[in-house]
């Protein structure tokens, strides 16, 4: 009877012993790959989150407070170009950065209606949008993503089209001339109508003015040179102050508003700078008339989404633009809200369960640990007489040994297999229960404000939402790292077995006695 | 033919400072083809005795011959698994097992098996000793004494070794029994010509067998009737 035989044959036929000991493994290696799964379940969690939201960051540079530090932040190029165009590139820079694939942005400026005027020519009178008017408010669509290419306004009901349509996606990336207009736009100054409908096309006139005094503060030079540009209404919207919730109307006076594609703007005020610096005058007798003090550019607010990245590029572009937020003296103006801030506001019940099944991994791999050695030294006491036996049998200590760490694997095995089963079964809904209480139990004493802010409500997202997200798969590197942690745990026991039978003297238990 | 010799043998135990000698200048011859009975009083040193020559214990002097070897250079372990057969008072048996389990034990370990297919073997040795089929499939703790004990000379014959040493083989067997196993392990030496060394405190086994070896308490040594 070979050794392997031997060992299958004690492990049957002592079935009380065997499914004692099976039982003893199952039970703690279940606590222990229970946890481990728990806890690997909880640590996953976050990359899926970015997955499932599409990695969403939110930019935003407080340029009011920053205006000195403007200058450098934008590479000192504000004697070439309008800051307006500055700002854009800047954006851009952030975009246009390989981990960025989608976004939008929207600046605006405050203003009245006056921006707006009637101009006689030679086609008659006509409405014209005074672009160079430091009152000039325009706005640029925000894009949400692939899933909400209306702009923020539309998106939020703060604006609904009443005649027209919004922009489409071709108007916007292509930087069509094309505008929105908000209906109060259409009283001119004398409270009378003016005739702007859906189709009609408002010049917007470009102007080059001379600037005596070298400053860059107001346009009180004479008007050297101008021209127009043309913009397309596709749509008149209404304003709804009820609905207003957006952070960006902080500012703005919504009713007084022309909305046009962020290229569009861009695409003009870079034809304007190009006029301005064609026009062939020293740097210093001319200016931009979108200079940011006259304007009040007050804040930028930009959204980036990506929703084919993975949560390590998301890592990647954070780092990318903390650098280029650092170029500033004053790095607290910029801030970058992404996916992972909104996970990090509503994780803590995740976070929680995930240190706790760590904790109680640790304890139960110990515990785990002593009982199957107390298990073991106590099965072996009983075993003293088979091993003299086998002994005086003249077997060797390392065979005899052999077969009893062979029966204790062959038992391991079983077992853990079972607890892995087991484990997987059971973690989810365990995990899941234990975060749903953790919440529950916090949120009576939480006020709504605590509980996540922008992002997350942009994202629609709460801690309910990763609990409904709490999955447990099984993994190939997951599973052997269970058999190899619940072997381990068991195969310590081995020592003990090593230790009892080289200290067996056959002698005293074969031949003392009964 | 001398099988086993021991030689000026010499074995104490260390009560605290002073050596307990136990066995003292013994000398001894064993042949095969032999009954070998070993008597003394109890505490006289009988067990101690066959220990040494089984290896289970060593001696502080003295040398034990396997046909001529010493038993350390053989290798105590190989020494018992190849050379001695051992039977004892209390059968140990692993309890677990049936009878023909027990003997198929044994004969994995050995190095000297017996040719032939091992279940086979295995039933014909207990069949041998008066176990048939039936029992030798039964567990070992639902055996009766005697069948336990013809069943650790199954075992014993199993390894194909020349000596086989028995310490007070009958003595938890009635006479009726006791009888049996004696010669069973008479038949053993006369028939398949082993060496069977009895320690036994019954006379009438000691009448039967060919040489008596009588531990004197006061010489520590034997005395031997041939
Ligand atoms: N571990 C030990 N330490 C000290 N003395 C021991 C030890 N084992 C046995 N003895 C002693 O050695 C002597 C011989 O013991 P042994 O078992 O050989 O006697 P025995 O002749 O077999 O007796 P019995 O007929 O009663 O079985 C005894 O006096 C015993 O008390
Ligand atoms: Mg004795």
């Amino acid at each position: 009877m070979t050794m392997f035989k031997r060992a299958l044959l004690c492990i049957i036929r002592n079935e009380t012993r065997s499914v004692l000991l099976l039982l003893i493994i199952f039970v703690m290696g279940f606590l222990m790959s229970s946890s481990l799964v728990i806890e690997k379940a909880c640590g996953g969690l976050e990359e899926q989150f970015l997955k499932e939201t599409g990695l969403a960051v939110m930019f935003s540079y407080d340029f009011e407070d920053n205006v000195e530090n403007n200058a450098l932040w934008l590479g000192g190029k504000k004697d070439r170009n309008s800051t307006f165009s500055n700002v854009y590139k800047t954006l851009n820079m952030f975009c246009d950065n390989p981990y960025v694939t989608d976004y939008g942005y929207n600046i605006y400026m405050h203003g009245f209606s006056d921006c707006l005027y009637k101009e006689s020519s030679e086609f008659g009178w006509k409405n014209v949008f005074d672009f160079s008017d430091p009152y000039a408010q325009y706005t640029r669509p925000l894009m949400w993503g692939v899933d909400r290419t209306e702009f923020s306004e539309l998106a939020d009901y703060v604006i609904n089209v009443t005649e027209g349509r919004s922009f489409t996606r071709e108007e916007i990336s292509g930087g069509k001339n094309v505008c929105i207009v908000n209906e109060k736009l259409r009283i001119d100054k004398d409270g009378v109508m003016s005739e702007i409908r859906v189709g009609d096309t408002i010049p917007v006139k470009l102007v080059v003015f001379s600037s005596p005094n070298g400053a860059y503060n107001t346009y009180v030079g004479n008007e050297l040179y101008s021209e127009y540009e043309y913009l397309k209404v596709i749509g008149i919207v209404h304003y709804n102050s009820d609905n207003d919730k957006a952070a960006v109307n902080e500012y703005r006076d919504p009713e007084m508003t022309i909305y046009m594609p962020n290229k569009t703007v861009m695409m003009i005020h870079e034809h304007m700078d190009n006029l301005r610096n064609s026009y062939e005058i020293k740097k210093d007798n001319l200016y931009g008339v979108l200079d940011d003090s006259s304007l009040g550019i007050t804040n930028y607010y930009l959204q980036i989404t990506d929703f084919s990245k993975t949560a390590e590029v998301l890592y990647q572009f954070e780092e990318y633009a903390d650098v280029l937020s650092e170029h500033g003296d004053h790095p607290e103006y910029v801030s970058l809200v992404t996916t992972k801030d909104a996970y990090d506001n509503i994780s803590w019940a995740v976070k929680g369960l995930c240190t706790f099944a760590g904790v109680f991994h640790k304890l139960s791999t110990v515990f785990f640990i002593i009982v199957t050695v107390l298990v073991v030294v106590l099965q072996i006491r009983n075993r003293k007489k088979e091993i003299g036996i086998l002994l005086s049998n003249g077997e060797k200590k390392s065979k005899v040994i052999m077969q009893m760490i062979l029966e204790l694997f062959i038992v391991a095995v079983v077992g853990i297999t079972l607890s892995i089963l087991a484990g997987y079964r059971m973690a989810e809904p365990v995990g899941a229960a234990l975060m749903s209480n953790t919440i529950e139990a916090k949120s009576e004493t939480m006020s709504t404000d605590d509980r996540g802010n922008r992002i997350n409500r942009i994202l629609d997202v709460d801690e309910e939402t990763l609990v409904e997200m709490f999955t447990v798969k099984p993994d190939y590197n997951s599973i052997v790292y269970q058999y190899f942690e619940g072997l381990s745990c068991v195969m310590i026991s081995a020592g003990m077995i090593c230790y009892a039978v080289v200290l067996t003297i056959p002698r005293k238990i074969m031949l003392d006695g009964d | 033919m001398i099988v086993l010799e021991v030689k000026n043998l010499q074995y104490y135990y260390q009560d605290g400072r002073k050596k307990r000698i136990i066995l003292d200048n013994v000398n001894a011859e064993f042949e095969t083809g032999k009954f070998y009975a070993i008597l003394g009083e109890s505490g006289s040193g009988k067990t101690t005795f066959l220990s040494l020559i089984s290896s289970l214990d060593t001696p502080q002097s003295g040398e034990i011959l396997f046909r001529g070897k010493d038993i350390k250079d053989i290798g105590y372990e190989r020494y018992r698994r190849n050379h001695i057969s051992m039977v004892f008072q209390n059968y140990n048996l692993i309890q677990y097992m049936t009878a023909a389990e027990n003997v198929l034990v044994s004969m994995g370990i050995t190095d000297n098996r017996i040719e032939g297919n091992k279940k086979e073997t295995a039933y014909k040795l207990l069949e041998d000793v008066g176990i048939d089929k039936e029992t030798a499939d039964r567990r070992v703790n639902r055996l009766s004494g005697g069948e336990q004990q013809r069943t650790a000379i199954a075992r014993a014959l199993s390894t194909n070794s020349e000596i086989i040493m028995a310490d007070e083989p009958t003595g938890n067997l009635d006479h009726e029994t006791s009888g049996e196993i004696i010669d069973l392990l008479m038949n053993l030496a006369h028939e398949r010509d082993k060496c069977v060394i009895v320690v036994t405190h019954d006379l009438s086994i000691a009448g039967k067998s060919d040489v008596i070896l009588q531990l004197d308490t006061k010489k520590k040594a034997f005395t031997i009737y041939n």
